[in-house]
């Protein structure tokens, strides 16, 4: 029966980290009304407001126990990012504006630019990422089904996710079976771009010959039955959080709709 | 040939999943890795290929420490074939596939043809060396695995589930490849679930239950022992549960089953 009651926390997920804060404990659908709310910021805040919103989602990321492992991701993207940025609006572009730095050329208005561009994507990346570590994707499939969500549409959100920890597996599993096998990956950067197709064919030879069975058993289990199947171990939900989620949806029209009416 | 000298194996912190590991194997043994699924098994097999370090102790596979040595450089002194050979398939024909190691050791030219082809043969695709190695059924498909592993010519060979999916045909391939390899010296462990199979093949068998080695005793000895067979989880041998049954003296394999029989049959008891 323990296997029956199995907890969310217990299954594996690259991104998804368990705990027992209130995004984890949200319903899969209130999380992701969150994610478009935010999004929808990002898009039309200006760029106090957007980095305002990213350090409010860090501060959360914090609260919740997933501020380790977003920030890392956060960083990772986001200096390469930050760099480009700097040096094609700042360096590059000539805006007419160049003013003298030291030894280099540098435009106001095109690192002005820059900052926003770079606190927009900072911003969506981390209520994305905010959304990934506490939300496991198999959840958010139930909580799409038990909401007569098709199933099409709700595998196509959740698998991409759902596919990540398996096809990571695999990768590791192939670069194992050919280091055992005298692969050489600690040597120069040539060696290694020679290895590669050696790591990929696999992976790519085992991905397709995958598509097929994986609808074959989609389609053994009834994926598109009508009427709904029934969701077992559905995501608790409240009134309250339906009513968050209205909220957030009609801020994110709101915000989305009303520049573009406040336009035309 | 092999020392595992107290080895302690955990993938977080604290929580160990194997603990004090202590064993060691001379060339031309037959050594099956039994146990329970999550006993171990299995992450015992990627410590002895350098896959995995200790956290304590140490592995020392043909006088070398895993610690101190490259996965690539111990391929050439022990032979690994995974669960899933697909995972390692990249090549388009059967013979580019086998060839892999022994080009990754230096081989080439006739050498490596010869090695190739004495390689097809054992594995019994003599002529199939042109075929892409996914267009072959998957008994040929997981010997064409065993195949790439055995062209290194490697004294430890390790094989995890290697009679899992075979037909008949390819078992009787597999075990009498086994059985060549033993004859050549080579040190064979093996990680297994068919107890018919360890039975058949193996000299000595080493229990895992809950992380730690339960038993390392000969076959004969550790089937005969239902404390220890029940420890690791396992169960009794077809053909030994029959001769204990009918009063013989423990039989290990059919033949030896059937010699006890007719010995008994014309002693007349």
């Amino acid at each position: 029966m323990a296997s029956l009651t199995k907890k969310k926390s217990d299954k594996p997920s690259l991104l998804y980290t368990a705990g027992e804060s209130f995004l984890h404990r949200a319903n899969p659908l209130t999380s992701l009304c969150l994610l478009l709310w935010m999004l929808s910021a990002a898009i039309v805040l200006p760029t106090e407001g957007t980095a305002t919103l990213t350090l409010a989602a860090i501060a959360v990321a914090l609260v919740t126990g997933v501020g380790k492992k977003a920030l890392k991701r956060l960083l990772i993207t986001m200096v390469p990012i930050g760099i480009a940025l700097t040096v094609v609006h700042g360096l590059l572009i000539d805006r007419q504006d160049f003013a003298a730095l030291g030894p280099v050329q540098i435009s106001a208005s095109g690192l002005d630019y820059g900052l926003r561009v770079f606190m927009r994507v900072a911003c969506m990346l981390m209520a994305t990422l905010l959304f990934v570590t506490t939300t496991h994707p198999a959840d958010m499939l139930k909580a799409l089904d038990q909401r007569g969500v098709p199933a099409g549409i709700g595998y196509l959100i959740a698998s991409p996710l759902l596919l990540i920890e398996p096809f990571t597996e695999r990768a590791r599993g192939i670069r194992d079976a050919q280091r055992v096998r005298g692969l050489n990956l600690t040597g120069s950067w040539k060696a290694r771009a020679a290895a590669l197709p050696v790591l990929l064919v696999p992976l790519i030879t085992l991905a397709l010959s995958d598509l097929d069975h994986r609808a074959s058993v989609l389609s053994g289990r009834a994926f598109r039955a009508k009427p709904h199947r029934t969701v077992i171990n559905a995501p608790p939900d409240s009134t309250l959080q339906i009513w968050v989620r209205r909220l957030l949806l009609l801020l994110a029209v709101l915000q989305l709709g009303l520049p573009l009416l406040w336009r035309l | 040939m092999l020392a595992v000298e107290n080895v302690t194996f955990a993938y977080v912190e604290g929580s160990p999943v194997l603990s004090g590991i202590d064993f060691s194997a001379s060339k031309g043994e037959v050594v099956a890795i039994v146990g329970r699924n999550g006993a171990g098994k299995s992450t015992l097999l990627r410590l002895l290929n350098g896959l995995y370090q200790p956290a304590e102790g140490r592995v020392v596979v043909d006088g070398l420490s895993t610690s101190d040595t490259p996965v690539h450089e111990l391929a050439q002194h022990i032979g690994t074939v995974f669960q899933a050979p697909e995972q390692q398939i990249f090549n388009a024909t059967i013979r580019g596939e086998i060839a892999f190691g022994p080009k990754q050791q230096g081989l080439s030219g006739e050498a490596l043809d010869k090695r190739i082809a004495e390689v097809l043969q054992r594995i019994g695709l003599p002529d199939s060396g042109d075929e892409h190695p996914l267009d072959i059924d998957a008994s040929a498909r997981r010997l064409v695995a065993v195949g790439s592993v055995l062209a290194m010519q490697p004294p430890i060979l390790l094989l995890d589930e290697p009679q899992r999916g075979l037909d008949k045909a390819a078992m009787q391939r597999l075990e009498t490849i086994i059985a060549e390899e033993k004859a050549r010296g080579t040190l064979v462990l093996l990680v297994c679930h068919d107890m018919d199979f360890v039975a058949r093949r193996a000299d000595r068998v080493l229990a895992l239950a809950r992380g730690v080695l339960s038993a390392d005793k000969l076959t004969a000895e550790f089937f005969t022992d239902t404390a220890l067979t029940e420890a690791a989880g396992v169960e009794t041998p077809d053909v030994l549960s029959l001769s204990l049954d009918l009063g013989l003296p423990p039989c290990l394999t059919p033949t030896a089953f059937t010699q006890a029989y007719m010995t008994r049959r014309v002693g007349g008891t």
